[in-house]
């Protein structure tokens, strides 16, 4: 395909403005105990389509920093100071205004939250959420809904971001006849249609909002050519009433999410079925697709169960089917496997490296295993108590890891066919976070710690994508991000 | 499973548990009640002597027989509805009558009282776990203290004080139903006859139907301060209990996983937790349900409400077996089924629980 | 070297010294809620006044700590006067706030006993169902299930009426409805020990079934178990009081009893209110404190708030 002049400005432009950029995030929590700096200034950026990973040991903040970027700090923590710019928007705006501490005795602290701000950053992040950028989290057993059907759960993310979508999608299949149809179902049994052909085809035929559900049929392994022709043929007969029609047409042409005098008839629970109940169902067909993609296996009668009767695997699968359902720009992918086991794993990882191709995501990924790391990652952030000790591109790091705690990660994975007494290990002990030790954090653990530890290191670049935090590296120039 | 299957289960898991009803029914009848029985039938002008006339009436009632016999005969008469004769200062008769007479108030007591309770406590324990520690939930969580520590007779005793000295609101009754005012109103009725009302044995639905709404505003007065009460106690519980199980929800990862998909704040409340929380609520309710056929007992004798608790009192003051027997029966078919019923949302709420 | 040599001849039962350290944290934390100090205040003051009442009555102001005392002349109730008698008078002519006093310890007495009865027949049935398991759990169970199908207020009363119409009898009756309950509260928490690690280590040195359940989990069940008393204390004073007041009366209608009080008083309350205030107000502070005490236990024991 040729590019146009302009698409090529177009692209240029994206590609120097990163997808998420994280400027100096500091996170605290307070608690009982006192107050745990969780997150202490980490920066770090992530491009579009690139998978970033963020690797480090239990409670050194990873998981925090992805929860920060989608705004889901638990209670008791605060984004106490920092920036996170997703796609141009500052998503922390007025950050300092959000909260006050409350020094009191004892060395604690109370916090006090602004609720009126609270609610209008709510309304805005959740235009993001669950739309541009998207979550899996670690726990599949308790991430889902258990009193909901899967089904449900999945279109609820659908009815919520892409109604536009699914009433687009309708309209088009009850425009389409057989005759139209038949001009693909030709085109199809003559040869292996590339995406791009369909699309041509759809333009000249108007039914260009059917290509993912058309796709969708083609690329079925499960069922033979004939039957493929079939399916795609009788989706001419899968009309809806002309009322709804008329109703959906209505919808597409007005600005909001339903126009005021549907909104009053969508309570009354008949009028509802014909109006909203078709949009419903288009939700569960689309889902329907989203889980066959993630390669869940019988999806038609997974969508009507629930949540206790799949197993882990599967209940991941349908995590990430909620994830990409809206083609998000940014994925976050919190330990996604680290709760099951090492087969179902390796799916779910082939699985998002298939994805990411597909849509062209940027990922941030989570974990505590390198291995897994280096499976899917393009760059990768190593972070120790808080902090963003390394940030380098994945051969880079594996090559020639810098950062003292680097090496002791790496110096400390047994090799095949070496011979040892003892395990390679970091002495010490991760710190604790409420009293954390002053400048770097590692130097109580460091071989190589010097009288200039006790302050607070540099950020040094070592290449144009390898950068430390270290002393070693370094002397006292201001922070550079990247 | 289907929920379909689910009931099913359960309707048939009914019968051992009726069975059980009516075998303690039946020991506690037996332990208390022959020598009585006895007593009643004992004709002592007659000219046959008094202890050839116990032995005939051992023989009629199958006492020389062994307990499993009896039981059976017990059984067989029960089933048949001859559930024993009632004799108290206000109504004497056979126990079905009585029953016939004083359930359908205590029903319509419990049943008012349970749906404010819903209608009040529930969405209230909801709102006081989302606005932890805000003015309405430490009010909540005081008068709900308070509500579930406070004996309710001696609440429903202080609202009638209040309510009689201030003359705020006429509608306590210190007396029956109807009360001094209205037993004119009802007396000179047709369908009020003999203390029974047609056709559906509830005042308030059958002064509709025929048309007095007069002595339909009047059962409704009588019915406020009851309600009141026991609804006040009721609450108590499902309030604390909605609130520490919300407040336990909304910690759960699925909240999480909702919040990030983008829904707006209502939604996850309403939709994603509420339905959660409401389970352990669920599971107390059949204990709740106890509660409530308690507090009816204490609440009908304070206002002299004519229901199956004030019968059961008057019962017990003047040494009723037949009495205490209806009732008991009655208490314990209504918690089977309320159980029952309770069972059956339990499984509408929790798909988990229908394998 | 076997396991009772590494674990004692009382197999894994805490030292005391452990034990004491555990019920000084346990206090500590509950001292810190203002509220819960304010339950372990009142629920002292009242075992104070029950104890000094069964001691020197005298005390606080109580003549006859058995009996109420009538004075026939002036059996109208009259108003609290200062000091003769502070809580009023009630029908027929007994001063008030004696008879308050002595109320307090009788219905705490009963209730105690109430509760700790119920609870340990509970308990060890509860606990023997699921340890033992199989055929006598079932049994165990399904007996336990037919008491709960009855509601218990009325059940109460049932066997009340039928033992006859008497202080120990309500108690009885009380003991009958109440141990189901801690039946099955106790059975869970079993169940859930039973799969633990000492009692296979107990099992495997040897230790028989019987040892077992009353060595090693019995102790452990017991804490939530306390919890549990220490909640129903309330809740048992009030229904006790409610059995008396609905008619249970002992045949001696002098008994002090704070039921009995506040029916004997019904039919002056409109005109002489305090006849049936103060009785009242004793059950509330009491369900209260006790209540607050019980809240409060639970969430010091809570294992999240002792780190």
């Amino acid at each position: 395909m040729h590019l146009t002049q302009e698409a090529e400005l177009d692209l240029e432009k994206q590609t120097s403005e990163p997808l998420l950029r994280v400027d100096g995030l500091r996170v605290s929590f307070i608690t009982r105990a006192g107050r745990i700096q969780a997150i202490d200034d980490v920066s770090f950026e992530v491009e579009a389509g690139e998978t970033f990973g963020l690797v480090g040991e239990t409670g050194c903040g990873k998981s925090q920093t992805a929860l920060a970027v989608m705004r889901l700090t638990p209670e008791a923590g605060v984004i106490e100071r920092g920036e996170i710019w997703f796609s141009g928007t500052n998503v922390t705006e007025n950050i300092a205004k959000e909260f006050k501490l409350i020094p009191k005795k004892n060395n604690r602290v109370k916090l006090k939250r602004n609720k009126s701000m609270l609610k209008r950053l709510d309304q805005r992040i959740n235009q993001l959420r669950g739309k541009e950028m998207c979550m899996i989290f670690q726990e599949p057993m308790t991430s889902l809904n258990p009193v909901y059907t899967v089904g449900r759960q999945v279109s609820e993310i659908l009815l919520r971001h892409s109604v536009d979508m699914l009433v687009n999608r309708i309209i088009a299949r009850n425009a389409a006849t057989e005759e139209k149809l038949k001009q693909i179902t030709n085109a199809a049994s003559r040869r292996e249609l590339s995406r791009t052909e369909l699309r041509k085809i759809l333009q000249e035929t108007g039914l260009t909002d059917l290509e993912d559900q058309i796709w969708f049929i083609l690329s079925r392994k499960d069922i033979g050519a004939t039957q493929k022709i079939r399916t795609i043929t009788n989706l001419a007969q899968h009309k809806v009433s002309p009322i709804t029609l008329a109703f959906l047409v209505r919808l597409k042409k007005s600005k909001s999410r339903l126009p005021v005098e549907y909104r009053i008839l969508n309570k009354i629970p008949i009028a509802r079925r014909w109006l909203s109940g078709a949009i419903e169902k288009e939700a569960l067909e689309v889902s329907y697709e989203l889980l066959s993609l993630v390669n869940m296996p019988n999806a038609e009668n997974v969508l009507r169960q629930y949540p206790h009767e799949l197993s882990g695997g599967m209940r991941q699968r349908v995590m990430i089917a909620m994830a990409i359902a809206t083609r998000p720009k940014l994925l976050i992918a919190d330990e996604p496997t680290s709760a099951l086991d090492v087969t179902v794993q390796a799916q779910i990882l082939e699985l998002l490296r298939d994805l990411k191709r597909a849509f062209n995501s940027a990922i941030l990924f989570i974990s505590h295993d390198l291995g897994v790391i280096s499976e899917i990652c393009d760059r990768v952030g190593v972070m120790y108590a808080g902090n963003l000790v390394e940030v380098a591109r994945l051969d880079q790091l594996f090559a020639d890891p810098k950062h003292p705690y680097t090496q002791g990660l790496f110096a400390s994975i047994p090799k095949y066919g070496e011979k040892r007494e003892l395990l390679q290990t970091i002495e010490g002990n991760v710190p604790d976070l409420i009293d954390p030790p002053k400048g770097c954090r590692f130097r109580t653990r460091c071989p190589r710690v010097h009288e200039k530890c006790s302050n607070v290191p540099p950020w040094s670049e070592m290449s144009r994508e390898h950068g430390v935090l270290c002393w070693l590296y370094g002397d006292g120039e201001k922070h550079v991000n990247k | 499973m289907k929920l379909r299957y689910y009931i099913a289960r359960r309707l048939i898991l009914l019968l051992p548990t009726l069975l059980g009803l009516t075998l303690i029914i039946f020991t506690v009848s037996h332990v208390g009640g022959n020598q009585r029985l006895l007593g009643e039938y004992i004709n002592t002008h007659s000219k046959i002597p008094v202890s050839v006339q116990e032995q005939q009436l051992a023989e009629r009632f199958h006492l020389n027989d062994p307990l499993v016999v009896q039981y059976f005969y017990w059984l067989a008469a029960f089933v048949q509805g001859n559930w024993g004769y009632t004799q108290t200062s206000i109504y004497s008769g056979t126990v079905l009558d009585a029953i016939k007479l004083f359930f359908p108030n205590t029903l319509i007591l419990a049943v008012l009282s349970s749906i404010l309770t819903g209608l009040i406590g529930i969405p209230l324990g909801v709102w006081s776990a989302v606005r932890k520690d805000s003015v309405l939930d430490q009010t909540t969580r005081v008068v709900s203290f308070v509500g579930y520590s406070v004996p309710l007779y001696w609440l429903a005793l202080l609202l009638i004080i209040v309510f009689s000295t201030t003359d705020v609101c006429p509608c306590l009754s210190i007396f029956p139903i109807g009360g001094t005012a209205t037993v004119s109103l009802i007396g000179g009725v047709d369908w009020y006859v003999g203390g029974i009302s047609n056709p559906t044995h509830v005042l308030i639905i059958d002064s509709v139907i025929h048309g007095r709404f007069d002595i339909l505003e009047d059962a409704l007065m009588h019915l406020v301060l009851p309600v009141i009460t026991l609804t006040y106690g009721v609450m108590a519980s499902i309030l604390r209990v909605m609130r520490s199980s919300m407040q336990d929800t909304l910690s759960q990862d699925y909240i999480r996983t909702a919040r990030a998909k983008g829904l707006d704040e209502k939604t996850v409340i309403n939709v994603h937790a509420r339905r959660n929380a409401l389970i352990p609520v669920a599971t107390l309710l059949g204990y709740t349900i106890a509660w409530l056929l308690g507090g009816v007992v204490l609440v009908e004798s304070v206002f002299n409400y004519l229901g199956i608790g004030y019968w059961t009192t008057q019962a017990i003051l003047n040494g009723d077996v037949g009495g205490i027997m209806g009732a008991t029966v009655i208490f314990g078919l209504t918690f089977i089924f309320a159980n029952l019923v309770v069972d059956i949302a339990y499984g509408f709420l929790d798909p988990r629980i229908r394998h | 070297m076997g396991l009772r040599d590494v674990y004692g001849r009382k197999g894994t039962k805490t030292s005391l010294s452990a034990r004491l350290r555990e019920y000084r944290l346990t206090l500590k934390i509950l001292l810190e809620s203002p509220s819960s100090t304010v339950g372990l205040v009142i629920v002292l003051a009242y075992a104070a006044i029950a104890v000094i009442d069964f001691t020197y009555p005298s005390l606080i102001g109580v003549q006859n700590a058995y009996s109420l005392i009538p004075d026939f002349m002036n059996s109208v109730p009259s108003p609290p006067v200062w000091p003769t008698h502070p809580f009023g008078t009630t029908f027929p002519g007994v001063d008030l706030y004696q008879a308050v006093m002595s109320a307090i310890r009788v219905d705490l007495w009963y209730s105690l006993l109430i509760v700790l009865a119920g609870a340990a027949a509970g308990t060890v049935v509860g606990v023997l169902a699921a340890y033992v398991g199989g055929y006598l759990d079932e049994v165990l169970m399904r007996f336990t299930d037919i008491f709960l199908s009855v509601p218990y207020l009325p059940f109460a009363i049932a066997v009340a009426f039928v033992l006859g119409r008497a202080l120990d009898n309500i108690s009885l009756a009380l003991v009958i409805v109440w141990w189901p309950l801690y039946s099955r509260y106790a059975y869970g928490q079993a169940l859930s020990l039973k799969e633990n690690a000492y009692v296979e280590a107990a099992k495997a040195s040897g230790v028989g079934t019987w040892g077992i359940i009353f060595r090693h989990v019995i102790p452990n069940v017991l804490t939530p178990i306390f919890v549990q008393i220490s909640l129903d204390l309330g809740t048992v004073v009030q229904i006790f009081a409610a059995m008396t007041f609905i008619g249970f009366a002992s045949g001696n209608p002098l008994l002090p009893e704070l039921g009995t009080l506040i029916s004997n008083g019904f039919q002056y309350a409109v005109a002489a209110p305090w006849v049936i205030f103060f009785p009242g107000v004793a059950i509330l502070i009491f369900a209260i404190g006790m209540n607050l005490l019980g809240d409060g236990l639970r969430d010091a024991l809570d294992p999240r708030s002792r780190t």
